[in-house]
Protein backbone atom coordinates (compact mmCIF):
# COMPACT_ATOMS: atom_id res chain seq x y z
CA UNK A 1 0.00 0.00 0.00
CA UNK A 2 2.56 2.37 0.71
CA UNK A 3 5.34 1.26 -2.08
CA UNK A 4 1.38 2.42 -4.70
CA UNK A 5 1.52 6.06 -2.59
CA UNK A 6 5.28 6.29 -3.48
CA UNK A 7 4.15 5.30 -7.24
CA UNK A 8 1.91 7.93 -6.49
CA UNK A 9 4.09 10.73 -5.90
CA UNK A 10 6.35 9.24 -8.19
CA UNK A 11 4.54 9.65 -11.12
CA UNK A 12 2.97 13.13 -10.31
CA UNK A 13 6.52 14.26 -9.95
CA UNK A 14 7.53 12.39 -13.25
CA UNK A 15 4.33 14.43 -15.46
CA UNK A 16 5.15 17.80 -13.95
CA UNK A 17 8.75 17.89 -14.97
CA UNK A 18 7.09 17.32 -18.33
CA UNK A 19 5.49 21.10 -18.13
CA UNK A 20 9.05 22.01 -16.71
CA UNK A 21 10.86 20.23 -19.53
CA UNK A 22 8.17 22.32 -21.85
CA UNK A 23 9.38 25.65 -20.43
CA UNK A 24 12.89 24.61 -20.14
CA UNK A 25 12.88 23.56 -24.27
CA UNK A 26 11.25 27.05 -25.10
CA UNK A 27 13.68 28.92 -23.18
CA UNK A 28 16.64 27.57 -24.73
CA UNK A 29 14.61 27.38 -28.28
CA UNK A 30 14.02 31.73 -27.15
CA UNK A 31 17.60 32.50 -26.67
CA UNK A 32 19.24 30.49 -29.23
CA UNK A 33 17.11 29.69 -32.00
CA UNK A 34 15.24 31.49 -34.56
CA UNK A 35 11.82 31.24 -33.37
CA UNK A 36 9.74 33.32 -30.26
CA UNK A 37 7.67 30.43 -29.31
CA UNK A 38 4.22 30.99 -29.49
CA UNK A 39 2.01 34.02 -28.39
CA UNK A 40 -1.11 31.81 -29.34
CA UNK A 41 -0.11 28.66 -27.33
CA UNK A 42 0.14 31.05 -24.21
CA UNK A 43 -2.88 32.58 -24.45
CA UNK A 44 -4.44 29.10 -25.01
CA UNK A 45 -2.40 27.77 -21.27
CA UNK A 46 -3.58 30.93 -19.94
CA UNK A 47 -7.05 29.82 -20.43
CA UNK A 48 -7.04 26.18 -19.92
CA UNK A 49 -5.39 27.23 -16.14
CA UNK A 50 -8.17 29.78 -15.26
CA UNK A 51 -11.38 27.83 -16.45
CA UNK A 52 -9.65 24.65 -14.45
CA UNK A 53 -8.67 26.91 -11.41
CA UNK A 54 -12.37 28.17 -11.81
CA UNK A 55 -13.30 25.02 -11.77
CA UNK A 56 -11.98 23.18 -9.16
CA UNK A 57 -12.67 26.49 -6.93
CA UNK A 58 -16.52 26.00 -7.54
CA UNK A 59 -16.36 22.13 -7.39
CA UNK A 60 -14.66 22.48 -3.75
CA UNK A 61 -17.29 24.90 -2.74
CA UNK A 62 -20.20 22.70 -3.90
CA UNK A 63 -18.88 20.11 -1.84
CA UNK A 64 -18.23 21.77 1.09
CA UNK A 65 -21.91 23.23 1.12
CA UNK A 66 -23.20 19.82 0.60
CA UNK A 67 -21.84 19.35 3.77
CA UNK A 68 -22.63 21.91 5.85
CA UNK A 69 -24.62 25.01 4.47
CA UNK A 70 -22.30 28.25 5.26
CA UNK A 71 -22.50 31.50 3.73
CA UNK A 72 -19.34 31.58 4.17
CA UNK A 73 -17.85 29.12 1.93
CA UNK A 74 -20.01 30.53 -0.46
CA UNK A 75 -18.51 33.65 -0.85
CA UNK A 76 -14.87 32.26 -0.66
CA UNK A 77 -15.51 30.58 -3.67
CA UNK A 78 -16.77 33.50 -5.65
CA UNK A 79 -14.14 35.76 -4.34
CA UNK A 80 -11.61 33.62 -5.09
CA UNK A 81 -13.07 32.90 -9.03
CA UNK A 82 -13.31 36.81 -9.42
CA UNK A 83 -9.52 37.51 -8.19
CA UNK A 84 -8.14 34.81 -10.08
CA UNK A 85 -9.89 36.47 -13.29
CA UNK A 86 -8.21 39.57 -12.25
CA UNK A 87 -5.00 38.11 -11.67
CA UNK A 88 -5.11 36.48 -15.41
CA UNK A 89 -6.31 39.57 -16.92
CA UNK A 90 -3.63 41.75 -15.41
CA UNK A 91 -1.29 39.05 -16.55
CA UNK A 92 -2.62 39.93 -20.25
CA UNK A 93 -2.71 43.89 -19.69
CA UNK A 94 1.50 43.51 -18.84
CA UNK A 95 1.99 41.83 -21.74
CA UNK A 96 -0.06 43.83 -23.94
CA UNK A 97 1.66 47.15 -22.33
CA UNK A 98 4.84 45.97 -23.14
CA UNK A 99 4.36 45.13 -26.67
CA UNK A 100 2.91 48.63 -26.90
CA UNK A 101 5.46 50.16 -25.44
CA UNK A 102 8.08 48.74 -27.70
CA UNK A 103 9.40 45.75 -25.62
CA UNK A 104 9.98 42.64 -27.78
CA UNK A 105 7.81 39.62 -27.08
CA UNK A 106 10.99 37.68 -27.38
CA UNK A 107 12.19 38.83 -24.06
CA UNK A 108 9.16 38.67 -22.13
CA UNK A 109 8.08 35.18 -23.34
CA UNK A 110 11.73 34.61 -22.17
CA UNK A 111 11.81 35.51 -19.00
CA UNK A 112 8.54 34.31 -18.34
CA UNK A 113 9.73 30.30 -19.43
CA UNK A 114 12.72 31.33 -17.02
CA UNK A 115 10.80 32.23 -13.95
CA UNK A 116 8.72 29.21 -14.71
CA UNK A 117 11.65 27.30 -14.48
CA UNK A 118 13.09 28.74 -11.65
CA UNK A 119 9.75 27.97 -9.98
CA UNK A 120 8.95 24.77 -11.20
CA UNK A 121 12.10 24.01 -9.91
CA UNK A 122 11.47 25.00 -6.47
CA UNK A 123 8.45 23.05 -6.28
CA UNK A 124 9.88 19.90 -7.55
CA UNK A 125 12.90 19.89 -5.04
CA UNK A 126 10.40 21.23 -2.32
CA UNK A 127 7.88 18.85 -2.68
CA UNK A 128 10.48 16.08 -2.52
CA UNK A 129 11.65 17.50 0.75
CA UNK A 130 8.23 17.66 2.21
CA UNK A 131 6.69 14.40 0.78
CA UNK A 132 9.73 12.76 2.97
CA UNK A 133 9.51 15.24 6.32
CA UNK A 134 5.79 16.64 6.83
CA UNK A 135 2.88 14.54 6.93
CA UNK A 136 0.34 17.37 6.31
CA UNK A 137 2.40 17.63 2.92
CA UNK A 138 1.82 13.92 2.35
CA UNK A 139 -1.62 14.66 3.13
CA UNK A 140 -2.20 17.17 0.49
CA UNK A 141 -0.37 15.43 -1.94
CA UNK A 142 -2.21 12.16 -1.85
CA UNK A 143 -5.30 14.22 -2.05
CA UNK A 144 -6.65 13.02 1.70
CA UNK A 145 -6.73 16.57 2.50
CA UNK A 146 -7.22 19.67 0.36
CA UNK A 147 -5.07 22.69 0.82
CA UNK A 148 -7.93 25.36 1.63
CA UNK A 149 -9.00 22.44 4.34
CA UNK A 150 -5.50 23.30 6.10
CA UNK A 151 -5.20 26.55 5.83
CA UNK A 152 -9.41 27.13 7.00
CA UNK A 153 -8.18 24.47 9.97
CA UNK A 154 -4.57 26.67 10.76
CA UNK A 155 -6.87 29.53 11.09
CA UNK B 1 -15.63 7.97 -33.92
CA UNK B 2 -12.12 7.87 -32.87
CA UNK B 3 -10.19 5.06 -31.10
CA UNK B 4 -8.89 5.90 -28.48
CA UNK B 5 -7.21 3.92 -25.69
CA UNK B 6 -7.34 3.92 -21.88
CA UNK B 7 -5.22 6.30 -21.08
CA UNK B 8 -5.91 8.61 -23.74
CA UNK B 9 -9.94 8.53 -23.21
CA UNK B 10 -8.90 9.46 -19.50
CA UNK B 11 -6.76 12.27 -20.68
CA UNK B 12 -9.36 13.47 -22.74
CA UNK B 13 -12.21 12.89 -20.61
CA UNK B 14 -10.47 15.01 -18.06
CA UNK B 15 -9.36 17.76 -19.84
CA UNK B 16 -12.83 18.10 -21.33
CA UNK B 17 -14.68 18.06 -18.47
CA UNK B 18 -12.32 20.70 -16.47
CA UNK B 19 -12.65 22.88 -19.36
CA UNK B 20 -16.46 22.49 -19.69
CA UNK B 21 -16.97 22.98 -15.97
CA UNK B 22 -15.19 26.11 -16.12
CA UNK B 23 -16.97 27.54 -18.89
CA UNK B 24 -20.24 26.21 -17.42
CA UNK B 25 -19.12 27.94 -13.97
CA UNK B 26 -18.15 31.40 -15.62
CA UNK B 27 -21.78 31.24 -17.96
CA UNK B 28 -23.87 30.98 -14.29
CA UNK B 29 -25.90 33.97 -14.14
CA UNK B 30 -23.40 35.57 -11.57
CA UNK B 31 -20.46 35.55 -13.77
CA UNK B 32 -22.07 36.90 -16.70
CA UNK B 33 -21.29 40.33 -16.05
CA UNK B 34 -17.38 39.54 -15.21
CA UNK B 35 -17.00 37.41 -18.29
CA UNK B 36 -18.31 39.96 -20.17
CA UNK B 37 -16.62 42.56 -18.56
CA UNK B 38 -12.92 40.52 -18.80
CA UNK B 39 -13.58 39.42 -22.77
CA UNK B 40 -14.84 43.43 -23.56
CA UNK B 41 -10.97 44.18 -21.72
CA UNK B 42 -9.23 41.38 -23.87
CA UNK B 43 -11.08 42.33 -27.54
CA UNK B 44 -10.76 45.79 -27.37
CA UNK B 45 -6.97 45.92 -26.23
CA UNK B 46 -5.89 42.98 -28.45
CA UNK B 47 -7.46 45.21 -31.37
CA UNK B 48 -5.79 48.41 -30.44
CA UNK B 49 -2.34 46.31 -29.89
CA UNK B 50 -2.46 45.22 -33.54
CA UNK B 51 -3.66 48.66 -34.62
CA UNK B 52 -0.55 50.62 -32.60
CA UNK B 53 1.52 49.61 -35.74
CA UNK B 54 -1.07 52.12 -37.40
CA UNK B 55 0.00 55.41 -35.35
CA UNK B 56 -2.50 55.04 -32.51
CA UNK B 57 -0.46 54.34 -29.95
CA UNK B 58 -1.36 56.84 -27.20
CA UNK B 59 -5.39 55.29 -27.94
CA UNK B 60 -3.78 51.67 -27.92
CA UNK B 61 -1.62 52.93 -24.19
CA UNK B 62 -4.74 54.09 -22.49
CA UNK B 63 -7.18 51.30 -23.33
CA UNK B 64 -4.52 48.74 -22.40
CA UNK B 65 -4.36 50.46 -19.23
CA UNK B 66 -7.97 50.20 -19.02
CA UNK B 67 -7.82 46.34 -19.20
CA UNK B 68 -5.28 46.41 -16.59
CA UNK B 69 -7.56 48.95 -13.70
CA UNK B 70 -10.23 46.58 -14.80
CA UNK B 71 -7.96 43.44 -13.48
CA UNK B 72 -6.99 45.59 -10.46
CA UNK B 73 -10.78 46.70 -9.76
CA UNK B 74 -10.99 42.36 -10.02
CA UNK B 75 -8.71 41.68 -7.89
CA UNK B 76 -9.06 44.22 -4.95
CA UNK B 77 -12.68 43.48 -4.80
CA UNK B 78 -11.94 39.58 -4.52
CA UNK B 79 -9.72 40.36 -1.80
CA UNK B 80 -11.73 42.70 -0.25
CA UNK B 81 -14.59 40.28 -0.44
CA UNK B 82 -12.33 37.36 0.80
CA UNK B 83 -11.38 39.55 3.76
CA UNK B 84 -14.83 41.54 4.62
CA UNK B 85 -17.07 38.53 3.89
CA UNK B 86 -19.56 40.18 1.83
CA UNK B 87 -22.32 39.50 -0.61
CA UNK B 88 -21.81 39.47 -4.41
CA UNK B 89 -24.01 42.57 -4.83
CA UNK B 90 -21.60 44.19 -2.58
CA UNK B 91 -18.53 42.83 -4.69
CA UNK B 92 -20.30 44.55 -7.50
CA UNK B 93 -20.78 47.91 -5.76
CA UNK B 94 -17.08 47.53 -4.40
CA UNK B 95 -16.11 47.25 -8.73
CA UNK B 96 -18.62 50.18 -9.50
CA UNK B 97 -17.02 52.53 -6.60
CA UNK B 98 -12.79 51.05 -7.63
CA UNK B 99 -13.84 52.24 -11.48
CA UNK B 100 -14.21 55.74 -10.89
CA UNK B 101 -11.90 56.10 -8.13
CA UNK B 102 -8.82 55.03 -10.73
CA UNK B 103 -11.17 56.68 -13.43
CA UNK B 104 -11.11 60.01 -10.93
CA UNK B 105 -7.21 59.28 -10.27
CA UNK B 106 -6.83 59.43 -14.38
CA UNK B 107 -8.12 62.88 -14.55
CA UNK B 108 -6.53 64.27 -12.11
CA UNK B 109 -2.68 63.40 -13.10
CA UNK B 110 -3.02 60.46 -14.98
CA UNK B 111 1.24 59.52 -14.69
CA UNK B 112 0.03 58.50 -11.14
CA UNK B 113 -2.40 56.19 -12.63
CA UNK B 114 0.17 54.81 -15.12
CA UNK B 115 3.22 54.20 -12.55
CA UNK B 116 0.40 52.59 -10.09
CA UNK B 117 -0.43 50.37 -12.81
CA UNK B 118 2.63 49.28 -14.31
CA UNK B 119 3.57 48.06 -10.53
CA UNK B 120 0.56 46.49 -10.36
CA UNK B 121 0.25 44.85 -13.84
CA UNK B 122 4.03 43.85 -13.46
CA UNK B 123 2.84 42.10 -10.18
CA UNK B 124 0.19 39.83 -12.15
CA UNK B 125 2.76 38.84 -14.49
CA UNK B 126 5.02 37.29 -11.65
CA UNK B 127 2.20 36.36 -9.65
CA UNK B 128 0.66 34.43 -12.68
CA UNK B 129 3.78 32.32 -12.82
CA UNK B 130 3.13 31.12 -9.50
CA UNK B 131 -0.60 30.35 -10.30
CA UNK B 132 -0.21 28.71 -13.23
CA UNK B 133 3.01 26.45 -11.51
CA UNK B 134 0.46 25.67 -8.71
CA UNK B 135 -2.41 24.93 -10.60
CA UNK B 136 -0.52 22.50 -12.66
CA UNK B 137 0.72 20.48 -10.04
CA UNK B 138 -2.44 20.20 -8.30
CA UNK B 139 -4.14 19.30 -11.69
CA UNK B 140 -1.40 16.67 -12.26
CA UNK B 141 -2.28 15.41 -8.57
CA UNK B 142 -5.70 15.38 -9.02
CA UNK B 143 -5.62 13.21 -12.47
CA UNK B 144 -3.24 11.04 -10.97
CA UNK B 145 -5.08 10.17 -7.41
CA UNK B 146 -8.03 10.58 -9.13
CA UNK B 147 -7.35 7.25 -10.46
CA UNK B 148 -5.44 5.04 -7.99
CA UNK B 149 -4.06 1.99 -9.67
CA UNK B 150 -5.91 2.53 -13.38
CA UNK B 151 -3.76 5.43 -14.83
CA UNK B 152 0.06 3.30 -13.74
CA UNK B 153 -1.96 -0.03 -13.55
CA UNK B 154 -3.78 -0.13 -17.18
CA UNK B 155 -7.17 -1.14 -15.28
CA UNK B 156 -5.27 -3.70 -13.54
CA UNK B 157 -4.21 -3.05 -9.94
CA UNK B 158 -1.75 -6.09 -9.35
CA UNK B 159 0.01 -4.92 -13.07
CA UNK B 160 1.24 -1.32 -10.78
CA UNK B 161 4.01 -3.31 -9.96
CA UNK B 162 4.81 -4.16 -13.74
CA UNK B 163 4.83 -0.03 -13.75
CA UNK B 164 7.47 0.34 -11.36
CA UNK B 165 10.27 0.45 -13.80
CA UNK B 166 8.69 3.09 -15.90
CA UNK B 167 7.93 5.28 -12.91
CA UNK B 168 11.35 4.81 -11.62
CA UNK B 169 13.11 6.14 -15.06
CA UNK B 170 10.49 8.93 -15.49
CA UNK B 171 11.74 10.35 -11.84
CA UNK B 172 15.58 9.38 -12.72
CA UNK B 173 14.78 11.62 -15.73
CA UNK B 174 13.35 14.19 -14.07
CA UNK B 175 16.46 14.17 -11.27
CA UNK B 176 18.66 14.64 -14.71
CA UNK B 177 16.43 17.40 -16.22
CA UNK B 178 16.39 19.21 -13.00
CA UNK B 179 20.48 19.13 -12.78
CA UNK B 180 20.75 20.44 -16.83
CA UNK B 181 18.39 23.12 -15.48
CA UNK B 182 20.76 24.36 -12.43
CA UNK B 183 23.24 24.13 -14.70
CA UNK B 184 21.68 25.74 -17.74
CA UNK B 185 20.27 28.90 -14.98
CA UNK B 186 24.13 29.14 -13.90
CA UNK B 187 26.38 29.52 -17.09
CA UNK B 188 23.48 30.46 -19.34
CA UNK B 189 25.23 34.24 -18.95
Amino acid sequence: MKKSKNIEFASIIGFFFVFVAYNLFLCIWIKIGPGIGSLVIDAVIIVAATLYSVQSICRHHASSDEQKTSTKKTIWGNSAVIALLGAALGYHAFILNNIILGQSSRILLYRFHQYSILFGAIILVGSVILFVTSLSFRNIVLKRLSPTDLIQDTL
Amino acid sequence: MIFLSFNESVTFQYIRRAVFGGLVTLTEKRFIFYSILSLLAFTVSTTLTVRVYYGYTTYSLILSNFAAATALCMLISGGMALILKRTIERIVETIVILSFLLIGLGIYRYSILFISIRLFISLCFHSWIVILNLVTFFAIRNFVTGRPNRLIGFRKPKNAILFDLPIKIITSLSVVGFGIQILYLVFQD
